[in-house]
This record gives structure tokens, C-alpha cells and sequence, in this order.
């Protein structure tokens, strides 16, 4: 149990934190979502959107493309490489630390 | 978590289906087949009907761009600043060339039934309209589980039903065909227009999404 643990406290800390993991989970079955799909999906406010989405970008896990739509401002975001890959790790990790820990 | 990663896919999948525009590009193009069939049914000899047989192949390649010029354009001014944008992982190697073959298979395995169903009794061409509802059905039926609405079961449904009165009551295989592809059109027509009114209703242009990154 203990080693269990050990090797669940080495999850991605970033990812670990339930809306950035939503937002991924939205993101890494799409190709590209803008900030209104994300905001909908995740129910998260736009101010918190915006922080974790930057943290993410920061992180490098997602690409943030700020254009316009005719004259309306459009944020589109989408995993990069490297998100995708943080994001299919965690989730392995996740299933096995609760396969692990099964009664 | 695998179990939240399949609901973020279906939500994905059912935003496709959200505004009604999927049935009313399918209901524009078989209100245009139908619309074809009456005039090949009523004016089997005119020149009209020699253009459209020549013009046919063309029908529904330049109706779907039509038409999806004019979904895109309707979702940019309705949808997408109600409830955002979203673009679909594009399927890749070999992934896409299991799709394609798979739709070409089923194509080629419903093209060559019906040569034969046809070459075998022509007395067969009257139950055109409810192989194509068999047809329409079984691409609904799909839609519907794909994405878990079931309003799309429900239109699978009633085109088959409709398909196979159309065929039992002995209407002509292209008068026939005609009132199918009319029926469908106005059902999808029906369909699209209750899903596009809940969906205003859910998502008022006053409380409209905005961009706030």
C-alpha cells in the first residue's frame, strides 16, 4: 500500500488538480475547442478558466491561438503533443493506483 | 477517468447533432432527390427530365458544398457564440483507411443487393422506396447509438415505416421513391426545427457566451 502511494505521489501535479484534468479531458478528445466550448463543458468561470488555461500553456501542455471571428475575439485551444501525453500518463497512473488499492 | 473521458467524447459527438443543422442538410438534400424522382415520374420524356438524368451525378455533390456553406454560415452567426467552437480529430492512417473501406464496403455490398434484388424481379423496382428507407434506417439507427439521441432512432423509424408503406401500398418505384425522399425531407425538416427551438430557447442570444481569455 505504502509503495502504492509512494508511486501515485509522483502523478504530474499539474494535471492532478480536478479542472485543469476536466479541461484536458475535454480538449484530448477534440482537435481544437475555443474558450466558449471549454467555459460551457467544464463550468468553470472565465476567470478561472483563463488561469488554468494559462498554466497549462505555460506548462506547455496546450496551445492557445488568439484570433478573431469576424470582429468578435476567439481564444482556440488544443493539447499539444506533450499535453496529451501528460494527460495519457496520468490517467494510467490513475487506474492503476485505484486497480492497486482495490478492497 | 476512462469513464469521463468517454462522456467528454460523447458531449462531443452530441454537439455535432446540437442545433438541428445535421437534419437540415440532409432534409435540403432529399427535399432536391425528391423533387428529381417527381420530375423523372411525371415527365419520364421531356427534356427536362434528359438534363436533370445528365445533371444527376452533380446534384448531390454541389448541394452538399451548397449546403454546407450555408450550415457553416448559420453556425457562425447562432451557434458558435451561443455555445462555442469546435473542430473533430480527423481520423489518420490507418484508422481513416479502415473508415473509407468500410463505406465503400457497405456501399458496394447495398449497390450490388439491389442490381441483383432488381436484375432478379423487376417487379422488385416497386420496393425501391423501402429499400432506401431500409437503407436510410439502418445510417439513423447508427447516428442515434454513435451519439446516444433518440430522436435519430426515432427518424430512423418512421422513414422505414414509411419506406415500406410507400412499397406495400404499390406506388411506382420513382413516383414512389419521390414521395419518400419528400417524406424524409420534411420529417428531417420537422426534426431540425423542434431541435433548433430548444436549443434557442436553452440558449438565448441575452445570456450569449462571450470570449473572456
Amino acid at each position: 500500500m505504502a509503495s502504492d502511494a509512494g508511486d501515485f505521489s509522483s502523478v504530474d501535479r499539474l494535471v492532478h488538480e480536478p479542472s485543469r484534468a476536466v479541461i484536458l479531458s475535454v480538449l484530448a478528445v477534440v482537435e481544437s475547442a475555443d474558450f466558449v466550448y471549454l467555459k460551457r463543458e467544464t463550468g468553470l468561470t472565465s476567470g478561472n478558466l483563463s488561469t488554468h488555461l494559462s498554466k497549462l500553456e505555460a506548462a506547455g501542455y496546450v496551445d492557445i491561438e488568439k484570433t478573431y471571428r469576424g470582429r468578435m475575439p476567439l481564444t482556440l485551444c488544443r493539447l499539444t503533443p506533450e499535453g496529451r501525453l501528460a494527460f495519457e500518463n496520468y490517467r494510467v497512473q490513475l487506474m492503476e493506483f485505484v486497480r492497486n488499492t482495490r478492497e | 477517468m476512462k469513464q469521463e473521458l468517454n462522456k467528454s467524447l460523447l458531449r462531443a459527438v452530441q454537439y455535432h447533432y446540437i442545433d438541428g443543422t445535421f437534419e437540415f442538410t440532409f432534409s435540403g438534400l432529399c427535399l432536391v432527390l425528391a423533387a428529381f424522382f417527381y420530375v423523372q415520374a411525371k415527365l419520364p420524356e421531356s427534356l427536362i427530365s434528359t438534363i436533370l438524368m445528365w445533371l444527376f451525378v452533380l446534384i448531390i455533390p454541389s448541394g452538399s458544398i451548397l449546403i454546407n456553406r450555408l450550415v457553416n454560415r448559420f453556425k457562425e452567426k447562432v451557434t458558435y457564440p451561443r455555445t462555442g467552437y469546435l473542430s473533430y480529430q480527423k481520423p489518420k492512417g490507418v484508422n481513416k483507411a479502415v473508415k473509407t473501406g468500410f463505406a465503400m464496403g457497405v456501399t458496394a455490398i447495398i449497390g450490388g443487393l439491389v442490381a441483383a434484388i432488381i436484375t432478379g424481379s423487376p417487379q422488385a423496382l416497386d420496393w425501391m422506396p423501402g429499400l432506401t428507407s431500409f437503407v436510410f434506417a439502418f445510417v439513423f439507427a447508427w447516428i442515434g447509438f454513435r451519439s446516444s439521441l433518440p430522436r435519430f432512432l426515432l427518424l430512423g423509424f418512421l422513414l422505414l415505416l414509411s419506406g415500406v408503406l410507400l412499397s406495400v401500398t404499390g406506388f411506382g418505384n420513382i413516383l414512389g421513391l419521390s414521395l419518400f425522399y419528400a417524406i424524409a425531407g420534411l420529417l428531417l425538416l420537422v426534426s431540425g426545427a423542434l431541435t433548433l427551438r430548444v436549443y434557442l430557447l436553452r440558449n438565448p442570444r441575452d445570456v450569449e457566451e462571450q470570449d473572456g481569455f
